[in-house]
């Protein structure tokens, strides 16, 4: 009973919005805002299978791609920054500098180099999102109780293990914080990408579908990238939630 | 400042009437039920102890009294009106001193705040919150910021706020649970100091048996489950006491035997 | 957002140091024996950090001359003269202030709006339910996705890159506002109603200083949001500012001009954040996590 309340609570709203826009839009005749209906009629056909294969695939996998590498590198390199105490604090005026351009500055750069192919793309998602994953671990790794170490000098843990049982875990909670920033921002660098890049990818396809005039397309484009990174996003806090299952219960 | 009450229009109690009647107070948590049935008079310019084992809501029953939280069943009347909101003749000292002074506010803007609602006088309020912190013996810290303060200062400056405002009644939730030895000894000599000079009411909770004879008139002991009133025990200690002399008398370590073995045999049921 | 002036911070030299305790009164104005070495560190640590930008400066200017990449890359000093001729040039300074202007319009229509809403919704928990699910949705969709949509609406206009900075960067501030308010310790709260702090004081000693952490880390990342949706809607968009002109020496090849206005877009970036902190500082100076203390 109580549960059900709860539910209802959360849904009517987005109920009413989803149902606001489907009769409002109805008898739409504007060109900019068909119906609702017809947009969905067009999201099957467009997306159910071809367009699945043809352009999310790819943009999931750079995205997943860039984000990998980010995490990959902003947690070793935050882990050994957070150790290094001195050249962490010489390099802060270059990491922050690094972190306050915004990302899309770099792209003639990165074209430069990489072209305009899936290279270019995972390398600025992954550029983009190094940085919020990176210094959040610096803090994580700051952070941690002297008590701990001290325990764990008592029991002569390696430096491995320190950074594997202590550094690691403690930095976790700042760790994921700062990846749920980077998928953010993931997902506007890989739009944006590919929208100035190669044909391939829900950006492009939004982009070309508004250049040809196609309405209805571009948004089943828009609504698809919305759901993409809704379902990211969710993807994201399960893991989150499992592997710290520890934090939370803790702060409850 | 020895007046106790004055922002309020009723006459002061007479020492030894009723001052907060609680009558048939129980409450559940869900299908939990903590407080059982638990009535007591507090009277006035009385110091009421509350004992009881960890658990047994006397923090709870201590939120009920001030109208914090509302009983499920019973009610709390302060001088026959009925509790529902915090009294305005009342005032309380939290368990957890450090979450209940404002880290952004100086000790002197601390123990002022509750007084700026009313409509006393700037240099009044300042003269008021100043002679409370002097009564606690902060006189030198007024500009100081809680964090930059002991645990027991900070706890004083709590207590100090409690009495700038003038209470007919004072409630405080185990105040001296986490200072050391002797600054506990101290703050309760100063709790007893003040509550003389001023004439308030005190209904103090703690975990400790000695503290609580040492301070009170009367102890209350809670235990059973659901929570009952155990025992009501009159300490006829006098009015001045001393950490030594009064607890080495035969007639404290009476008194604190009694409420030992009441406790213990609430915890330890086997033995009944 | 009025904070109460109280809570502003003394001049620094003011505010006592923490854990000096009782004694924490100076003496002479003769520097302490502890301060001139921590006088001392601070100075090797700027030395240090000036170290490390000559460091990077170098290893560019290696990189530039080095022979793998031929001359695609220009050297610092090429775009340290590039940058010094674009400073020159009224385009230069009108592309700057179009962003920032279009940047500052942005973030104050969302902090209009995203702040108070987010407190609002945060008080009531029965809002805060009916809303989830739909700021959950557009807190974590892409909004430059819409860009192509507000491009044919507006033209590569003020508005149209508005419209989007607005979409983009109101969450984070409404969501911080909104944890703001469900932060505030109950114990406090408990003290203001049975010290019967009047509703005013309750707002302005209470509210105002329990909620300014959360909601100035919101303002930070929608400023940094907004920074980053203004180049993307000038870059793809062609509206006018940095990202147009950075696009447009793309164009022309003039690749010391492009990194010219990358690393001016990184300047924006640096002292918008800069601005933040400070203020952030000096709003929150007693908090535990700004003095430095252990929490
Ligand atoms: N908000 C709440 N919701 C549910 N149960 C609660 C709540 N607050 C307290 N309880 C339960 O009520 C019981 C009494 O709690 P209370 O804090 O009043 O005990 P206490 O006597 O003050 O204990 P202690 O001496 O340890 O402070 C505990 O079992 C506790 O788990
Ligand atoms: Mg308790």
């Amino acid at each position: 009973m109580k549960a059900l309340k709860n539910i209802l609570w959360e849904l009517w709203l987005p109920i009413v919005l989803v149902g606001l826009w489907l009769v409002l839009s109805a008898g739409s005749k504007t060109f900019y805002f068909p119906p609702l209906a017809r947009i969905m009629d067009k999201f099957v056909h467009v997306w159910f299978f071809d367009g699945i294969l043809k352009d999310l695939t790819p943009s999931l996998g750079r995205i997943l791609l860039g984000f990998i590498l980010a995490l990959v590198v902003g947690v070793a390199g935050g882990t050994l920054l957070g150790l290094l105490r001195r050249t962490e604090e010489a390099l802060r005026p270059v990491l922050e500098f690094l972190r306050s351009t915004p990302g899309v500055a770099l792209l003639p750069i990165a074209t430069l180099f990489l072209g305009v192919g899936q290279e270019m793309k995972v390398f600025m998602i992954a550029l983009a999102c190094t940085w919020p994953i990176l210094l959040n671990t610096i803090d994580g790794v700051r952070s941690v109780e002297p008590v701990l170490l001290q325990v764990a000098r008592s029991y002569r843990m390696t430096m491995w293990e320190r950074i594997r049982f202590i550094y690691i875990p403690n930095a976790s909670p700042q760790i994921f914080a700062g990846g749920r920033l980077s998928l953010a921002i993931a997902a506007v660098v890989m739009v944006v990408t590919e929208m100035i890049g190669s044909p391939g990818g829900v950006g492009y396809f939004v982009l070309n579908a508004q250049r040809n005039f196609d309405i209805l397309s571009m948004w089943t484009g828009i609504i698809m990238l919305g759901l993409l990174g809704y379902l990211l996003n969710l993807a994201f806090r399960l893991a989150e939630n499992r592997i710290l299952r520890w934090h939370h219960i803790k702060n409850a | 400042m020895n007046q106790p009450a004055a922002n309020q229009e009723l006459p002061a109690p007479q020492p030894g009437q009723t001052l907060l009647s609680v009558r048939n107070v129980s409450k559940k948590y869900g299908p939990n039920e903590i407080l059982g049935d638990i009535s007591v008079d507090v009277r006035a310019g009385e110091f009421l102890c509350i004992v009881g084992p960890s658990g047994a809501g006397k923090t709870t029953l201590l939120q009920c009294l001030s109208g914090l939280l509302a009983p499920t069943s019973g009610s709390v009347s302060l001088r026959g009106v009925e509790v529902s909101e915090p009294p305005a003749e009342m005032a309380i000292v939290f368990q957890d001193y450090s979450r209940s002074l404002m880290p952004w506010l100086s000790v002197l803007d601390n123990v002022a705040l509750p007084l700026r609602s009313t409509k006393m006088a700037k240099a009044e309020i300042k003269k008021k919150s100043t002679a409370a912190l002097e009564e606690v013996g902060l006189a030198g810290h007024l500009d100081k910021y809680p964090w930059q303060l002991s645990g027991g200062m900070q706890q004083r400056v709590a207590i100090a706020r409690a009495l700038a405002f003038e209470p007919a009644i004072v409630l405080m939730d185990e105040p001296f649970a986490s200072v050391d030895a002797q600054t506990r000894s101290d703050l309760e000599d100063l709790t007893l100091k003040v509550k003389q000079h001023l004439g308030i009411t005190i209904v103090l909770v703690t975990h400790d048996i000695d503290e609580a004879v040492y301070l009170s008139d009367r102890v209350l002991v809670l235990g059973g489950r659901p929570t009952e009133v155990v025992d009501l025990i009159e300490t006829h200690l006098g009015e001045d006491r001393d950490q030594i002399t009064t607890k080495s008398t035969p007639q404290f370590a009476e008194l604190r035997a009694r409420v030992y073995q009441e406790i213990r045999r609430q915890t330890v049921p086997a033995q009944s | 957002m009025s904070t109460s002036p109280n809570a502003v911070a003394p001049p620094r030299s003011e505010v006592p140091e923490a854990g000096l305790g009782a004694k924490g009164r100076r003496i002479s104005d003769r520097p302490s024996p502890v301060q001139s070495s921590r006088q001392h560190r601070r100075t090797r640590t700027v030395l240090w950090q000036l170290f490390a930008i000559l460091a990077v400066l170098l290893i560019w200017q290696m990189a530039a001359v080095s022979p793998l990449v031929g001359d695609a890359l220009p050297g610092p000093l090429q775009v340290a003269t590039a940058m010094v001729g674009l400073w020159g040039t009224t385009s230069y300074w009108t592309a700057v202030l179009t962003t920032v202007k279009v940047w500052a319009t942005g973030l104050a229509i969302c902090t209009v709006v995203g702040i108070p809403l987010g407190l609002l919704i945060g008080i009531s928990l029965n809002a805060t339910r009916s809303t989830r699910w739909v700021i959950d949705f557009f807190r974590t969709i892409p909004t430059i996705a819409l860009l192509p949509l507000v491009l044919l609406l507006f033209g590569p206009s003020m508005n149209m890159e508005i419209t989007l900075i607005v979409l983009s960067a109101v969450w984070p501030l409404l969501i911080q506002s909104m944890y703001a308010v469900k932060q505030v310790e109950p114990v406090l709260k408990w003290v203001a109603r049975v010290f019967r702090v009047s509703r005013r004081d309750r707002i302005r000693f209470l509210w105002a200083p329990s909620v300014t952490l959360l909601v100035t880390t919101g303002m930070r990342l929608a400023a940094t949001i907004a920074l980053l949706m203004t180049v993307s809607a000038e870059y793809i968009g062609g509206a006018a500012g940095l990202g147009k002109q950075l696009a447009a020496s793309e164009q022309t090849f003039n690749r010391p001009e492009v990194i010219a206005y990358a690393i001016t877009a990184g300047i924006l970036g640096l002292g918008i954040n800069m601005v933040i902190v400070f203020v952030q500082h000096r709003l929150l100076w007693w908090h535990p996590m700004i003095r430095g203390a252990r929490a």
